[in-house]
């Protein structure tokens, strides 16, 4: 009971603070522009004209070397016809035959995309298979079908098939089936507007994408780095304020044990991070839902994974303010060691990488590795947030995405080394606090 | 068994003796005043019985359990001197938070806020911020937050720090309705007047050293010296007074005399008579506690015989 006191003194002296409600205020303000956000699905020929126009941009992503060939590329789309799936994973699609009308241009794309996808072109200006400086080959209907098939998964999550139309040469004419489990993951299938239709504006990429961008800036960017620096500047001064003379002296003198006191003083301090991470999540959340139909309950995580973010830093906070009892202190060190794990974090990530990992000594990975591990791992902790809004969007399909990252060496953070790293920090941080503040004379 | 208790109490700070071996002890029902300059250890004194502060050797027990284990601060009240409470209470809530910390129930606190906020006289600012009260108003909320659980022991560091005369009265009256409840009050002020007045018994510390301890009365008073006053100009007669008595000189309208004893007394007031001298009144002279005070801090070795 009198440790629940001080819990609710705590939430109290949250909501006592001036921030609390800037932070609220600019919470409505986001809440209202998901609000006046509208989607609406457009027809199959022109969501698929969107996804065909690209097909001439062909690009290779690599760490600090990345290749792209534009082409004039133009595709005619005939019979196109909506059709219904068979499982949840293919629950829509289209079916349509493509043929490309700029045939030399089309051949240059798919040459260009085999030499990429093979290794062989690494640089630009280096010869590529099938393109001499007079005379483009024909790459034959099999190379053809597997760059469209390439090309379709870059724009959509799903099943694809591509089949060339039978008896057709070149210009050969594919029958293609694409089957999605929901038509937002389809690139160019919605139109969005802004303030209520004040803007208006096919979608560029799919809706699931669109939607998952949406909710990882606002989880991810807004409240996982300015809403968690805004949380760490005004409630470092909770612990300093707490041991000022006078007013420690009052708490001290009840019946209470010291590290009782500051760690509830501790977990009082998390409601400046929940009340503003729920208010703003939550009502984007809702907002989006009801806007886009798509109700992504994996975006709601994004609270509980601001509130331990802003968990891990604030027993840094904590520790810093019975040490020193100084607010500025308290905010430029913890503020330090974030930005300090950002970075350890990122250069461990890339030192990782296929293409980087050999270049780098095995030793100083390993040392970042470690060293990682004694550290707030709020970037991982950020990546854990993305995937699980992204899932919600993506559903199974984000499967797919995941292969693909691992496919390039990025690998998803692991759940137990995380929680269990994250514990033990804040665990060593407040064991350390309490023990001060219990030996020290006020 | 005493109330509060300290034997061979120290402390040091890192370059500062701050108590040297401190023994005192208060009984129950008792109001016991701690006099001494600043930093002469008063507040290290009470930090350490209420466990803020840890000794550096000695024992000191509160409620006949060690001081520090939080058990013993369950039935003690603290009125801090250079309080501090956080500005986002009003008087209720601040109330309720210090209630709750001492244990007070819930549905309790429901009934005894109401009441002590009117006790304290704050009924009308019982909803406004602590951060627009004055400095008498936070020291009654104070007092308010000391009081609430009804302990057994007070500590009281400057209770009338900050208050107005008639608000210094009120204290007085309810520290003497306390001590009718049986309520041990532990008081330190520099108000030696008010201590004078509220006090059983007093200690004097000095450099960390207890340098004298006992009751009021028996500090303030000055054993056979007598101020008597008489109806006529006594002038004449003073040199016949004087082969009568150890001592005599002239305070304003009458004399102050040094008697052996109550015998010699007697035979001075029937001589006066005889002579034809009415006595109007004869006062035993006593000390304020603010001599005997500066007498103990200027003549240690004095005080402590």
């Amino acid at each position: 009971m009198k440790y629940l006191a001080i819990l609710r003194d705590s939430l109290r002296e949250t909501l006592d603070r001036k921030s609390l409600y800037f932070l609220l205020v600019v919470s409505i303000l986001l809440i209202f522009l998901c609000a006046s956000t509208g989607f609406r699905e457009l027809d199959a020929a022109g969501a698929l004209e969107h996804v065909v126009k690209d097909f001439g941009t062909v690009m290779k992503f690599g760490a600090g070397r990345s290749l792209t060939y534009k082409y004039e590329v133009k595709i005619a789309l005939s019979d196109v016809r909506e059709t219904e799936g068979e499982s949840a994973r293919s629950a829509t699609g289209y079916e349509f035959t493509l043929k490309p009308e700029t045939v030399e241009e089309f051949h240059r794309a798919v040459w260009t995309w085999s030499a990429i996808d093979t290794g062989k072109l690494k640089k630009e200006g280096e010869p590529i298979e099938g393109i001499a400086a007079d005379k483009v080959a024909d790459p034959g209907a099999d190379l053809e079908a597997r760059f469209l098939r390439a090309k379709f998964r870059e724009q959509m999550l799903g099943r694809v098939e591509v089949e060339p139309v039978e008896g057709s040469t070149a210009p050969r004419a594919f029958h293609v089936k694409l089957r999605t489990s929901s038509r937002a993951l389809l690139e160019g299938a919605y139109e969005v507007s802004l303030l209520f239709g004040v803007w208006k504006g096919r979608l560029g990429m799919s809706l699931a994408l669109f939607l998952s961008l949406v909710e990882i800036g606002m989880a991810d960017q807004i409240g996982g780095f300015w809403g968690v620096m805004i949380a760490i500047i005004f409630t470092a001064g909770f612990v300093p304020g707490m041991l000022q003379k006078g007013t420690l002296d009052l708490l001290l003198a009840k019946p209470v044990r010291r590290p009782f006191v500051l760690l509830t003083k501790y977990v009082g301090g998390l409601f400046y991070a929940f009340i503003p991470a729920a208010f703003l999540i939550g009502g984007c959340w809702l907002a989006i839902s009801v806007r886009s139909g798509y109700w992504n309950f994996g975006f709601l995580t994004s609270i509980g994974v601001l509130v331990v973010v802003f968990a891990i830093l604030y027993s840094f906070t904590v520790l810093m303010g019975v040490m020193f009892r100084s607010t500025i202190g308290s905010i430029l060190l913890t503020i330090g060691l974030w930005f300090f794990s950002f970075i350890i974090a990122n250069g461990h990530a890339a030192m990782r990488l296929p293409e980087i990992a050999p270049k780098v000594p095995a030793a100083l990975t390993k040392t970042l590795g470690v060293l990682k591990l004694g550290l707030p791992r709020t970037t991982e902790w950020g990546q854990i947030s993305q995937i699980y809004t992204m899932k919600g969007n993506l559903g199974s399909d984000m499967d797919v995405v995941m292969e693909s990252r691992q496919s390039q060496g990025v690998e998803p953070p692991a759940w137990g080394s995380l929680a269990l790293s994250s514990a033990g920090f804040i665990a060593v941080m407040l064991g350390l606090a309490c023990w001060l503040f219990a030996r020290r004379d006020y | 068994m005493p109330v509060i208790e300290t034997v061979g109490l120290v402390k040091h700070y890192k370059n500062v003796h701050a108590l040297k071996g401190v023994n005192i002890s208060v009984e129950a029902g008792e109001i016991y005043g701690l006099l001494g300059r600043n930093g002469a250890g008063k507040t290290t004194l009470v930090k350490i019985l209420l466990g803020i502060v840890h000794p550096t050797s000695g024992t000191a027990k509160l409620l006949g359990r060690p001081v520090g284990d939080p058990a013993s601060r369950a039935r003690v009240g603290f009125l801090p001197e250079d309080h501090r409470l956080p500005d986002y209470h009003t008087a209720e809530t601040a109330l309720d938070f210090y209630g709750g910390l001492s244990g007070v129930p819930r549905r309790d606190r429901r009934k005894k806020i109401p009441a002590m906020i009117e006790q304290i006289g704050l009924k009308d600012a019982a909803r406004r911020k602590v951060r627009t009260y004055s400095k008498g108003m936070k020291q009654r909320l104070c007092l308010g937050q000391a009081m609430l659980h009804e302990p057994d022991v007070l500590f009281l560091d400057e209770p009338t720090d900050g208050v107005d005369p008639v608000g210094r009265k009120e204290i007085r009256d309810l520290l003497a309705v306390l001590k009718s409840a049986g309520k041990t009050i532990f008081l330190n002020s520099h108000l030696l007047s008010e201590v004078e007045l509220i006090c059983d018994r007093v200690a004097i510390i000095e450099l960390g050293t207890l340098r004298r301890e006992g009751n009021v009365r028996d500090m303030t008073r000055v054993e056979n010296v007598y101020a008597l006053t008489v109806d006529k100009p006594i002038d004449a007669l003073l040199p016949a007074i004087q082969e009568r008595v150890k001592g005599v000189r002239r305070v304003g309208s009458g004399i102050e005399v040094t008697v052996q004893d109550s015998t010699a007394l007697n035979a001075l007031v029937d001589y006066l008579r005889s002579q034809g001298f009415n006595l109007t009144s004869m006062i035993e002279k006593k000390q304020t506690l603010e001599e005997v005070f500066l007498e103990t801090l200027e003549k240690p070795e004095a005080a402590a015989s």
